[in-house]
């Protein structure tokens, strides 16, 4: 997903670290050292982290502290990976969750 | 709340509720009385599994067994009610030559013992196959997630179920009420009344019920019941802790059981318990089944620490570790929730049903041990019959409370 | 097992202080957060990554929260400060079990505080699911500490002075701010400012708050909330209400607006799962965010050596929580006989004034700012309750209709509560619509059992296996 033009990141104040790229469902947007995954899909304007097991309904972040477990992405493999207390790394594979995830190569 | 009943039923797990509903079917006013709700006892923190427990020292009795997996068939109908039971059978895991050759043994004795019990269990026809022999290349077929270094074979039990211990006990207790039974939840049992040694009023914190027959269904607690009459009943508490994971992809096929059972040391340490256990020390013995929604159930402690419901860290330490050790995917699974349960142990392992000498209208229904689930369905409709005078559909003497007579009573 | 003779788990202000309370009095102390540094959540420190070019563009708390964890710095040899460690367990007599560099761990605590803090409470409206809606503390940390706007054209909805600062911080930051709805009306709002009298503080910073919505020409709308979140994927509208004093909408009153996101902050929630964990009793208490720890006034429960702190004990604000962690701090120093009773009693004195003085004050703001029972009419039936495992209201409705009077028997016919939240999303939701429908208070219609572990973690952590 392409950066709006609108950026969403707040520019006064606080400058970010270093900045790398992550790989989203195949796409790479922008990261900082020091920010969790979801700061950087937010940032991108990615809102859904996964789709729901019953209705397969899209959810994203939610409480934004780490209780909900909505945010949850497969991430290098992993899934229920909540993206909200995740750091985001170099080149670090996220992925959105459907339903219970995948094990795949972690099995 | 009800002043007076044909019968009181105390206790609302498996057994109680299915008592409930056997009588209720049998045109009995009953109550039930739960004091907290059902199945948040054992029942609600057991393994939920049904079938065949093949031990080599007997229990759990096969007859009863075999009954209560012939009425579950048609319970989700019967009860009009989806608790979630499905039969993905038992992969029991043989780690050495020793067990191999004692689960040939017990693979025999307990076809004949099904071909027998057959012939009591009206309407039920035994599978060909109960019991399938693996070899390796089966085992890694059957379970591909399976780590199978430590294992030399396995055996595939076809008559395993799995079932949602909440929604059975729902199902029992919601058929009971539509047949005119009355179930009462956070209400508990105070006293039981008699006159001339026979029963005749149940004492509640909601108040009193007149009735004839009191059915002790109160699992571990059913001593305390007990008590209250005078009756000292050798049901000792075996604690078993267990831990529920996040939903995950499917990883394992059918139910999961470490065959140490094989041997029947273990199999007595599993199965028995009497005045003499406690103290700290502890078994895991692995079982491991994913239900419907995914989440996976890795259990089971066998712990002697009195009515203690509490959690040990190292216990659970260990339930990981052999979980993983069978799944190595369940490495990065979460686990969602740790819980416990106490299990109903008799000295020989086999309930304790029927009514006793020493107190007329007192009916015993429990000493399920680890097999509750196993055996609820065949106890209900039993102690329904024995409580309205009919003929048992099997004889249950065998489980008859005057085997311990030796026991000291309280008066 | 390693003993520590005080543990404080949260190092929130509550557990800072109370830290640094026990120190200063010579316990040798361990503190213990799931957070990569200390401050909680109002105290939230940006990452070490980050380079902080303008300080005073973050905000008075953070500044406040700089200055406290730097004061507890100074306690280094007699604090230990584990972080990145979230505490899932407690066992036989204060034992606790942690998590640590993806591995259990367990200390045995000669004195045990609490800090456990607090959350958003979870106040379900039809779509309330779809991304893009945000609770406003969250979305608050997300501009505060992650430096990233939650959206661009934004609703807030909610009650109480979070939600101004959240709206401030928006604005300030480039987001656009549609409204703000606050669900205490006008009139109500005003008859508590006689208490503010004294706190000069406060007043000047609430005035700052309301000045900053009018410099941007955001309305600030009391007695309203807002009744639906629209969008399949995201959040596209909002539909929002008058309501009355009860919080009920009001039927011929609805207004749609465009909006890309929703921040809706209807109070904070005591974290209550290491408390009720361990065995204390609880009680509730609606004007403290819902179930309290019970305690004595030296904030010991009713398990000895068992100590509470902060938000967690109910939502009292920054201060009052600092104030709670000093004189568990306090108390746990004198029962390790570290200072006299005098001495001990000497201390609490000016604590007891200064809690009184700010309690004046808070009460003021959770009375006005309460969550009243009308606000349960926005939920339809297709709304989701139990987020986690995706049950509506409907199901829950229909089974109350059929007799349950109690969270664990809905618990158990619908999973609700089974979920990886563990019920922190539903549990205050489906008690309080139990106790509308049965019309029984809500105490009596039960709680969700506590269990370890108190968050989810991977089984190899729990194993002691690297992954």
């Amino acid at each position: 997903m392409p950066l709006s033009k609108f950026s969403r990141r707040v520019q006064t104040g606080v400058a970010g670290g270093k900045c790398f790229e992550i790989e989203v469902d195949g796409e790479k947007i922008l990261a900082y050292q020091g920010e969790t995954i979801a700061a950087a899909l937010v940032a991108a304007g990615k809102r859904i982290a996964r789709r729901t097991t019953k209705r397969n309904n899209p959810r994203g972040v939610y409480c934004g502290i780490g209780i909900c477990f909505e945010c949850r992405m497969v991430v290098d493999g992993v899934p229920n990976t909540r993206t909200c207390q995740t750091l985001a790394r170099p080149n670090c594979r996220v992925e959105t969750q459907i339903g219970v995830g995948n094990l795949g190569a972690s099995a | 709340m009800k002043k007076s009943a044909e019968a009181v039923v105390i206790g609302g797990g498996i057994v109680g509720t299915a008592v409930a509903y056997y009588l209720a079917k049998k045109r009995m006013d009953v109550v039930l009385v739960e004091r907290h709700d059902l199945s948040s006892g054992t029942t609600g923190a057991g393994g939920s599994l049904i079938g065949l427990l093949p031990t080599p020292v007997g229990p759990p009795d096969p007859d009863l067994v075999l009954m209560s997996w012939g009425l579950y068939q048609h319970l989700p109908e019967e009860l009009d009610f989806d608790f979630e039971l499905r039969n993905s059978g038992r992969t029991v895991l043989i780690k050495d030559e020793e067990a191999l050759s004692i689960a040939r043994q017990m693979i025999v004795d307990q076809r004949e013992r099904i071909r027998e019990s057959a012939l009591l269990n009206e309407g039920w026809k035994p599978p060909i196959e109960p019991f399938i022999l693996l070899d390796m290349a089966d085992l890694k077929e059957r379970e591909p997630f399976l780590r199978t270094d430590s294992l030399v074979a396995g055996f595939f039990q076809t008559q395993t179920s799995s079932l949602n211990p909440f929604l059975v006990t729902q199902a029992f207790a919601n058929a009971a009420k539509r047949l005119g039974a009355s179930i009462y939840v956070s209400t508990e049992v105070k006293d039981i009344r008699l006159r001339n040694r026979r029963v005749e009023s149940v004492v509640t914190d909601r108040g009193d019920i007149d009735t004839k027959f009191v059915i002790d269904a109160a699992g571990a607690w059913s001593p305390s019941i007990g008590r209250m009459v005078g009756l000292e009943i050798p049901v000792f508490p075996r604690r078993g802790q267990a831990l529920v994971t996040e939903p995950a992809m499917k990883i394992a096929s059918s139910v999961i059981t470490e065959g140490d059972f094989l041997s029947p040391r273990v199999s007595s340490d599993l199965v028995r318990s009497d005045a003499t256990r406690s103290g700290k020390e502890w078994t895991v013995h692995c079982s491991l089944y994913q239900t419907s929604h995914g989440n996976c159930f890795l259990g089971a402690s066998s712990e002697s620490v009195g009515y203690d419901l509490g959690n040990d860290p190292a216990v659970l330490t260990e339930i990981a570790k052999k979980g993983i050790g069978f799944f190595p995917a369940l490495k990065h699974v979460a686990v969602l929730r740790a819980f416990s349960g106490l299990r109903p142990q008799t000295p020989d392992g086999n309930p304790i049903l029927g009514k006793v000498e020493e107190v007329e209208g007192l009916v015993l229904a429990t000493g399920t041990g680890v097999a509750g689930m196993v055996q609820g369905p065949a106890i209900g409709a039993l102690i329904s019959e024995v409580v309205t005078g009919t003929e048992t559909t099997m004889s249950i003497n065998r489980f008859d409370f005057s085997r311990f007579k030796n026991l000291p009573t309280i008066n | 097992m390693r003993q520590v003779e005080v543990v404080v788990i949260g190092a929130g202000p509550a557990g800072i202080c109370g830290s640094m309370e026990a120190a200063k009095h010579g316990a040798q102390v361990t503190l213990i957060d799931e957070n990569p540094k200390a401050g909680g959540e109002i105290y939230r420190q940006v990452a070490d990554s980050f380079v902080i070019t303008d300080r005073h563009q973050l905000g008075k708390d953070y500044l406040h929260g700089e200055q406290l964890i730097a004061d507890m710095k100074k306690y280094g040899d007699r604090i230990e400060f584990i972080h990145d460690a979230p505490v899932w367990g407690m066992f036989n007599d204060k034992e606790v079990a942690y998590l640590h560099s993806g591995k259990s761990e367990q200390l045995k605590a000669g004195k045990l505080i609490l800090a456990e803090g607090a959350y958003d409470r979870p106040t379900p409206f039809p779509g309330w699911t779809i991304p893009g809606v945000f609770a406003a503390g969250g979305a608050l940390r997300m501009v505060k500490t992650e430096r990233v706007l939650p959206g661009k054209r934004v609703l807030l909805a909610g009650t109480g002075p979070l939600q101004l600062v959240l709206a401030n911080q928006l604005i300030r930051n480039g987001a656009e701010v549609t409204c703000v709805l606050e669900a205490a009306s006008a009139g109500s709002i005003a008859r508590q400012l006689p208490r503010l009298w004294g706190q000069w503080g406060l007043l000047r910073d609430g005035l700052q708050y309301f000045w900053g919505l009018r410099k941007a020409k955001v309305p600030f709308l009391t007695s309203h909330a807002i009744i639906e979140a629209r969008g399949d994927e995201e959040v596209k509208e909002a539909m929002y209400a008058q309501i009355d004093e009860d919080s009920k909408p009001i039927g011929g009153t609805e207004k749609t607006i465009e909006v890309d996101t929703i921040c809706s902050g209807y109070g904070l929630v005591p974290s209550t799962r290491l408390s009720r964990l361990c065995g204390c009793e609880h009680r509730y208490q609606p004007n403290l965010g819902g179930w309290v720890p019970s305690h004595d006034e030296n904030m010991e429960t009713t398990l000895p050596g068992v100590f509470v702190a902060g938000d967690g004990t109910g939502i009292e604000g920054v201060f009052i929580a600092m104030e709670k962690g000093r004189l568990a701090g306090l108390r746990a120093c004198q029962q390790l006989g570290h200072i006299t009773q005098e001495e001990a009693l000497r201390r609490f004195t000016p604590i007891f004034k200064r809690l009184k003085s700010l309690r004046r004050f808070e009460s003021a703001l959770n009375e006005t700012f309460s969550i009243k029972s009308g606000l349960f009419a926005r939920i339809t039936d297709d709304t989701i309750i139990c987020r986690c495992e995706e049950v509506t209201a409907g199901e829950i409705r229909k089974l109350v209709a059929d007799g349950a009077t109690n969270i664990n028997e809905i618990k158990r016919m619908t999973r609700t509560g089974m979920g990886h939240c563990q019920g922190r999303m539903c549990e205050s939701t489906i008690t309080e619509m139990i106790s509308i429908e049965t019309k029984r208070p809500v105490d009596e219609v039960g709680r969700l059992t506590p269990r370890p572990p108190i968050k989810p973690f991977p089984l190899a952590a729990l194993a002691g296996e690297d992954r």
